[in-house]
């Protein structure tokens, strides 16, 4: 449904064109959950925010983004406005900075419904309250007539799926949506989209830097470092089957709720972004396995891993 | 011994909101407690009050056997000071971003300590070795550092005044993983060479479980459940912690399981 290929991103940063997505291919099927994986700075949410074409002003694309045949990267006017509010839905990571704090309840979740799909006020109202109903809020009619200050951050990322599953999306990009909320919220939250997905039959692009979460609620993941994919591979396979120097030493170096080391293996150095990242393999500098193969010449993806040294390690 | 610090009977109210009740544990010297909870569990509120930003509206706070009063003068404040210190979760926020890092440290060391300018630069590099921050960066400003740096810095400078206490207050939440596993080697590190005690405030258990030997969980402003950390964690008896413990998640952990025991606290 969803086909990303060779993606390449570039941002005007003080007048100086900046690589901030390298190389990204991957493909989400009809229903499927993709995890995307990284570290600040790792594009993740740049990718994200280029298959919503909500790329700041100035940002050129290349490559090619292609949802349903339709050429992402070049819809313009009615097309783009109808793949916004009809196909694609994002959720972002804190919901109190993306609703209006004067406006109710009500009039967020009802105003795309009203003027991008041309429902009355009373319907879209309705529908609303059924949506709110099915994210576990049950008197969806009190909390319309309330404002985002009355309810709490749980309750606030609630109402912002319910938001973004009132246009019907077949895909939903959700940036980091649990990483403001406890844990035990997180879990409730991570449920219910679950669970609405497999109704509504909505693919997801779930964008996170927690692997374990990941792990447990998408179908694929693929980890991102430094602007390019670097790893793709199926949720059930991450822990035992994770080739990538950068995905394992990700995969080691999180502290276990169940046990304690006396020392983390950690990975040396910062997380880079794209721009910042030296020739050949951009983890090389940070890599326990590089050799010079991988500091000159640059690993292209080979099934699915992005890594020179992959058959020797 | 003494435990370094106690806490008995903390109380807070704010208005009719009863953010603390009965908080009572100790920490021994040299230990590591963490204090668990979610937001609006009072642990935060807690760590206030430890280091006198709150006041209690009852009960007492023992530093080395010795109750804390009220403090009026700045001399006894300052020694309060020294006793504890603080480092907070945003790294960004935390530090002035006009002041260099070597100025920042060493305002640090002339409220406390009587140096001689030789001496205060030694001991600005002496805690830069602690930290692993290099001269160049002790020259530059938090603008110039990344996230991690930063924390290390802002440890750095709680560690200036020689406190017996380290209260971390989520410190390594807003951190990349890679990173955030850099930073628990260094605080392991250094509660090993010097003789400093932690009491780590996080709703992050496996971090809890990395750092710290013994474990307080807080729920609605009261504790919940309290002992060493490995056995609460692998053997919770109250049921939030239960619920805590199974919002973790892990290899086969399926979101949402954890609400079926909701009802039931």
């Amino acid at each position: 449904m969803l086909e990303i290929t060779n993606l390449r991103v570039r941002l005007p940063v003080e007048g100086q064109p900046r690589t901030v997505i390298h190389d990204v291919s991957f493909a989400i099927g009809a229903g499927e959950a993709f995890g995307l994986i990284g570290e600040s700075g790792s594009g993740k949410s740049m990718t994200a925010k280029a298959v919503a074409r909500l790329l700041p002003e100035g940002a050129a694309c290349e490559g090619a983004i292609v949802f349903d045949d339709r050429p992402v990267l070049e819809l313009g006017g009615e097309d783009l406005r109808r793949y916004r509010s009809h196909d694609v839905a994002m959720i972002f990571q804190d919901p109190r900075a993306s609703i209006n704090p004067v406006r109710t309840v009500g009039d967020f979740l009802t105003e795309a419904a009203r003027t991008n799909l041309g429902m009355r006020r009373p319907a879209a109202e309705e529908k609303a309250v059924a949506l709110l109903a099915e994210v576990g809020i049950a008197d969806g009619g009190r909390r319309l007539r309330q404002y985002p200050h009355q309810l709490s951050g749980g309750l606030l990322q609630r109402v912002m799926i319910a938001s973004a599953l009132m246009g019907d999306p077949r895909l939903l990009l959700a940036d980091e949506p649990t990483t403001a909320l406890d844990v035990t919220t997180q879990s409730e939250v991570m449920a219910i989209l679950g669970r609405l997905r497999a109704e509504h039959g909505v693919a997801m692009l779930f964008i996170t830097h927690d692997l374990e979460l990941a792990g447990a609620v998408c179908d694929r993941i693929g980890v991102m470092y430094a602007g390019s994919l670097v790893e793709q591979l199926p949720s059930t396979a991450l822990h035992e089957d994770a080739v990538h120097p950068y995905t394992r030493g990700l995969l080691t170096s999180r502290p276990s709720v169940t046990e304690t080391v006396r020392r983390l293996p950690v990975i040396p150095g910062k997380p880079l972004s794209a721009f910042e990242a030296p020739d050949g393999c951009a983890f090389a500098p940070r890599c326990p396995h590089a050799i010079d193969t991988c500091r000159d010449e640059e690993p292209a993806l080979v099934d699915d891993v992005r890594c020179h040294r992959v058959g020797d390690i | 011994m003494a435990p370094i610090l106690e806490a008995e009977g903390l109380r807070k109210v704010f208005g009719t909101n009863t953010a603390v009740s009965e908080v009572s544990f100790a920490l021994r010297r040299g230990g590591s407690l963490g204090i668990v909870g979610e937001s609006g569990s009072g642990k935060t509120t807690t760590a206030r009050m430890l280091v006198g930003l709150e006041a209690p509206t009852s009960g007492r706070i023992l530093i080395d056997g010795e109750p804390v009063g009220r403090v009026r003068s700045t001399a006894r404040r300052r020694a309060r000071a020294r006793q504890i210190q603080m480092v907070f979760q945003d790294p960004y926020s935390s530090l002035d971003p006009r002041q260099t890092i070597s100025s920042c440290l060493e305002e640090v060391l002339k409220v406390h300590f009587r140096h001689t300018a030789e001496e205060r630069r030694r001991r600005v590099t002496e805690l830069a070795d602690l930290v692993g921050l290099d001269e160049r960066m002790l020259r530059g400003r938090p603008g110039a550092l990344s996230g991690g740096q930063r924390q290390r810095v802002a440890i750095a400078r709680a560690l200036a005044a020689e406190p017996e206490v380290l209260i971390l207050d989520e410190a390594v939440a807003a951190l990349d993983v890679s990173i955030q596993a850099q930073v628990l080697n260094l605080l392991a590190d250094i509660r090993e060479r010097t003789d400093v005690s932690y009491i780590l405030i996080s709703h992050d258990l496996a971090v809890v479980r990395q750092i710290t030997e013994d474990v307080v969980v807080m729920y609605q402003g009261a504790i919940v459940e309290a002992g060493p950390t490995a056995q609460v964690l692998d053997d919770p008896q109250h049921d939030y912690t239960r619920r805590l413990r199974a919002s973790v998640p892990g290899p086969g952990w399926v979101p949402g399981k954890a609400l079926a025991t909701k009802d039931a606290s």
